[in-house]
């Protein structure tokens, strides 16, 4: 691959964390690349949000390097990290129930318009602004002013990915996206996350149902007891072998002599 | 018919409320024939009977025997009648595809005919003085006073809308379909009204006279309470029979599916709701539906229980009593939608008016000169806002529950007042002072303050206007092609809102530039300060209102109700048109989400209680400019009076919903029930009591109505 700003959106490198004595993470490598979609697998305390709360700026690294765009960063705060462009959609964290869907979507950059001396916010041009963002990637409201507590848990993922997309996020950060969805809202929300990455973005996809992550991730980055296990292209591994290296941290014959090609810089 | 025959259609149609129905109309036509038969035996007296034998039936009795017993005969066929229906026999069909006449429809067809009637006759007798309303001391008969007028207008009106539905029903009209649920759903409110304006009158008739029981006067208990009963009996059969296939329920209730199927169904139903249900919406979308309901229904009930309750002197204490209530709530419900509260406020009152009249006569902080009053206005609030910042601050450090925190500072903080205001004593200013403290006021700068007040008005009053205006002309150039079931009312409304407005703009700048007038005609005549106690201009007594004219000495309307107002609009812009609003729903909403979008909970947080007591600081001198003394222990039990007022406005204590329209409803319920409870002779010490059932009920009317979204 190309250095320079065409080469990896974010570079994750040697990332040690250590809380007190134990060891979460013991030098980690990890990156995505720019309109790529990366599922994080590992078992529970693997140390996959440990590593995702590092780049999001909750925990600092006891060492190790961030490179974004080509630039080594210090994201000392989740500030830092949405400047940087980095969004985390949580499950429960990601919209305020009791607002509308368009005062969500403009939350903290709402626009405004001037009378006299006063910002009064343009509601009915956040609302018609709202509808059509989200329509650009395929989702369909009726009513923006609709609260958003009215919604389903896969309306409100897809709202929340909309947002990002809207405002020119580069990388979305997909928290167990599809954990409390039904079948049918898991996958609009999987047809969501390739829209995103149509539109620009990359994407890390994290989730413990792997099936889920198959379907939409172009790599895997396999993580156990704070160390990788592996980067593999979607096209070298099966479904089951990713299931079983999540399980048991071990790195199947088969793919031991294939060398992982992809996360190699 | 067989009873086979019966439950075989009652369970085709499988609506156990349609079989309640068929009871309601029976019960109606029942009590229809009793009232009948109680005037036809004679033990019900109607009209004048002076020197008429018992058997002699006046014209008013025949009337009343015949239309009582023709109706009772009907009532009872329409039950007859729905009772056999068949299934396939629906509303819908009759409208929209030609079907045969429900016996519902033709029940509320021919009731909206004879309401008409009714009322035609009841706007012919006002307006030939016949039946006097109102005050008529001294008034010919022939000069009708302003009750008869709205009385003559809206009976007029309701003849010609009850009559064009009746003929719209026979004439299978669709939108016929929609006026009439209003109609019945207004007729079976104003049933309700009259049911229980009769429950008072009997109640007086029982105090007044020996009759120790109804069963004493049953006559006369029939008189008042038939029209109600029968009305909201005969209103709400026929509105449930009408509107049960009103909409399609399915289509309403399709909530699986992607967003833009449920979207369609929506769409769909949303055009089809019925009158009932139109109404929940608009409450659900406001967060004080309780307040609304409380507030309408209380006021009502105060109205027609005792005639002094209208009086200006009556709604002008209930307001000057709940000045500090009401402007305190502001804030309370800011601070509640951004998830915290504040216990404290009671004692900041205090530590507020205490330190302004301290420091005005020179008693607080011990061995000062007196204070020119407007320093000692700006010190005593800035102070309060340090002691509401450093609730905050303990707040955000520590990470202590509100509750914790401000019950802690609410028992610190009386600590103040009671040290300083020594042994149950009251500080009163006329113990210091012999003259009130005077202010200079620049002629001038009241000049500049009339010029910005006619800017804002120009501003605002184009604004307002011309998008009225358009709204007005679009509906007029659509009355043709407007296919809604109101347009002309609508279009109508339009017309009448602005030429109110207009008029209210007018009124404004005729007033604005002839104070501007005569303060410059004053400044000529070599005055150009306008000197005035600085009470006055906090809370003083209004004496003359422009247009009204001189207010009686004995009612209490004061200054404080229009600050009161002035910052109720002032924050309720803020809470909804600021991006600061949007921020204090977001935090008490979701504090995580808000926060990674960027808004700085703490920061929102801190500004909130600094808010709250800038409002208590400026409630204190309200307080203090009221009474001119203070007390050790004023404010006390605020805080819990407030947070009440609060949520029965439909603020979420955990934070996140909320309105500061509806915390003034709060309040305003406060000061009617204060008002009210007293003037129709109940009990003071059942206030509280009283208080705190509004408060349950209210609370579970704004989760009802939460739910229906």
């Amino acid at each position: 691959m190309s250095a320079g700003h065409d080469g990896p959106l974010v570079e994750m490198r040697d990332i040690v964390k250590v809380f007190g004595t134990i060891n979460v993470l013991r030098g980690i490598d990890f990156q995505v690349d720019r309109q790529e979609i990366v599922g994080l697998l590992g078992d529970n305390g693997a140390g996959k949000s440990t590593l995702i709360k590092i780049l999001t700026g909750v925990h600092t690294p006891t060492s190790g390097q961030i490179i974004f765009e080509g630039q080594p960063v210090h994201i000392n705060s989740p500030q830092d990290a949405r400047a940087l462009g980095i969004e985390t959609v949580y499950q429960d964290l990601a919209l305020v129930p009791l607002m509308s869907i368009s005062r969500n979507f403009w939350l903290g950059q709402e626009v405004t318009r001037r009378i006299g001396p006063f910002e009064v916010l343009d509601k009915e041009g956040m609302a018609e602004r709202t509808r059509q963002a989200l329509l650009d990637i395929g989702i369909h409201i009726r009513n923006p002013d609709e609260q958003v507590g009215s919604l389903s848990g896969g309306e409100r993922q897809s709202i929340a990915i909309g947002r990002a997309v809207y405002f020119g996020k580069k990388l979305l950060i997909l928290d167990e996206p599809t954990s409390a969805l039904s079948v049918g809202e898991t996958a609009k929300v999987l047809e969501y996350t390739k829209a995103a990455k149509a539109r620009g973005m990359s994407v890390i996809f994290i989730s413990h149902n792997i099936g889920h992550v198959h379907k939409v991730a172009d790599r895997f980055t396999i993580i156990s007891h704070g160390q990788k296990v592996g980067d593999f292209r979607k096209e070298e591994v099966s479904e089951m072998e990713v299931a079983g290296m999540v399980m048991t941290g071990e790195v199947p014959e088969r793919l031991r002599l294939v060398p992982a090609s992809a996360g190699d810089d | 018919m067989s009873s086979f025959s019966s439950s075989s259609s009652s369970g085709a149609r499988g609506r156990s409320a349609l079989n309640s129905n068929i009871l309601l109309v029976l019960l109606a036509g029942v009590l229809s024939l009793l009232f009948a038969q109680q005037v036809a035996t004679g033990w019900l007296a109607l009209g004048e009977r002076l020197n008429i034998s018992r058997r002699d039936f006046n014209l008013l009795e025949l009337v009343t025997i015949a239309s009582g017993a023709l109706w009772g005969v009907f009532a009872l066929w329409t039950a007859l009648g729905m009772l056999t229906q068949r299934a396939e026999v629906t509303v819908r069909d009759y409208f929209d595809e030609g079907g045969p006449m429900p016996a519902g429809v033709r029940f509320a067809a021919v009731n909206f005919a004879l309401i008409s009637l009714i009322c035609l006759l009841i706007a012919i007798q006002v307006f030939t003085g016949w039946l006097p309303l109102g005050d008529r001391v001294n008034i010919p008969r022939s000069n009708l006073n302003f009750v008869e007028w709205i009385t003559i207008i809206i009976g007029l009106f309701w003849t010609v809308y009850c009559l064009r539905t009746a003929v719209g029903i026979w004439r299978r009209e669709r939108p016929a379909w929609s006026w009439g649920q209003w109609a019945l759903l207004l007729m079976t409110m104003g049933g309700m009204v009259l049911v229980v304006s009769g429950l008072f009158d009997i109640q007086r008739m029982l105090s007044s006279s020996r009759a120790s029981s109804i069963l004493d006067n049953f006559s006369g208990f029939l008189l008042l309470m038939m029209p109600g009963v029968l009305l909201t009996l005969a209103s709400l059969a026929a509105y449930r029979d009408i509107t049960h296939d009103y909409g399609d329920v399915r289509t309403q209730k399709a909530i699986t599916g992607t967003l833009a199927e449920r979207a369609r169904a929506r769409d769909i139903a949303s055009k089809r709701v019925p009158a009932g249900q139109a109404i929940r919406n608009r409450l659900a979308a406001s967060p004080g539906a309780g307040a609304i309901i409380g507030f309408v229904g209380l006021f009502m009930a105060f109205s027609v229980a005792t005639d002094l309750f209208l009086e200006p002197q009556s709604l002008a204490g209930a307001l000057t009593n709940n000045i500090t209530r009401g402007i305190v709530a502001i804030g309370a419900t800011m601070l509640m939608i951004s998830g915290e509260f504040d216990l404290s406020v009671g004692s900041l009152l205090g530590i507020g008016g205490m330190t302004f009249m301290g420091l005005i006569t020179g008693q607080f902080p011990p061995g000062i000169q007196p204070m020119h009053p407007v320093l000692a206005a700006v010190t005593s609030v800035a102070f309060v806002c340090a002691l509401g910042y450093l609730n905050g601050f303990i707040l955000i450090r520590t990470g202590i529950p509100s509750f914790i925190v401000t019950l802690s500072t609410l028992l610190m903080y009386r600590g103040l007042p009671l040290v300083f205001i020594v042994g149950g004593r009251t500080l009163r200013y006329v113990d210091y002072s012999n003259e009130p403290p005077l202010v200079d006021i620049s002629r001038i700068l009241l000049i500049a303050l009339a010029v910005l007040g006619a800017l804002a008005l120009a501003f605002v009053g184009r604004a307002l206007i011309s998008a009225r205006w358009a709204d007005f002309r679009a509906r007029w150039a659509n009355l043709t092609q407007d296919d809604g079931d109101f347009r002309y009312l609508a279009a109508g409304w339009s017309g009448l809102f602005i030429f109110l407005t207009v008029v209210m703009v007018a009124a404004l700048a005729y007033l604005l530039v002839g104070s501007v007038i005569e303060q410059i005609s004053l400044i000529s005549q070599g005055s150009p300060f306008l000197e005035i106690s600085f009470f006055d201009v906090l809370n003083g007594r209004i004496t003359s209102l422009p247009f009204i004219g001189e207010i009686p000495r004995d009612v209490n309307f004061r200054v404080g109700v229009v600050w009161w107002l002035v910052l109720v609009l002032i924050f309720q812009f803020v809470l909804t048109q600021t991006r600061y609003g949007n921020a204090t729903f977001a935090v008490g909403g979701n504090a995580g989400a808000a926060r990674a979008q960027g808004i700085n909970v703490n920061r929102v947080k801190i500004t909130n209680y600094v808010l709250v007591a800038l409002l208590v600081g400026f409630a204190s001198l309200l307080d203090a400019s009221r009474l001119q003394s203070i007390d050790a222990l004023r404010g006390q039990g605020l805080e819990l009076e407030v947070i009440a007022a609060t949520v029965i406005g439909g603020a979420l204590l955990t934070g996140g919903y909320g309105s500061i329209i509806g915390a003034l409803l709060g309040v305003f319920i406060f000061g009617m029930m204060q008002t009210g409870l007293v003037l129709i002779g109940i009990d003071a010490r059942l206030f509280d009591a009283v208080i705190g059932g509004i408060i349950l009920i209210a609370v579970i009317i704004n989760n009802w109505s939460r739910r229906i979204r």
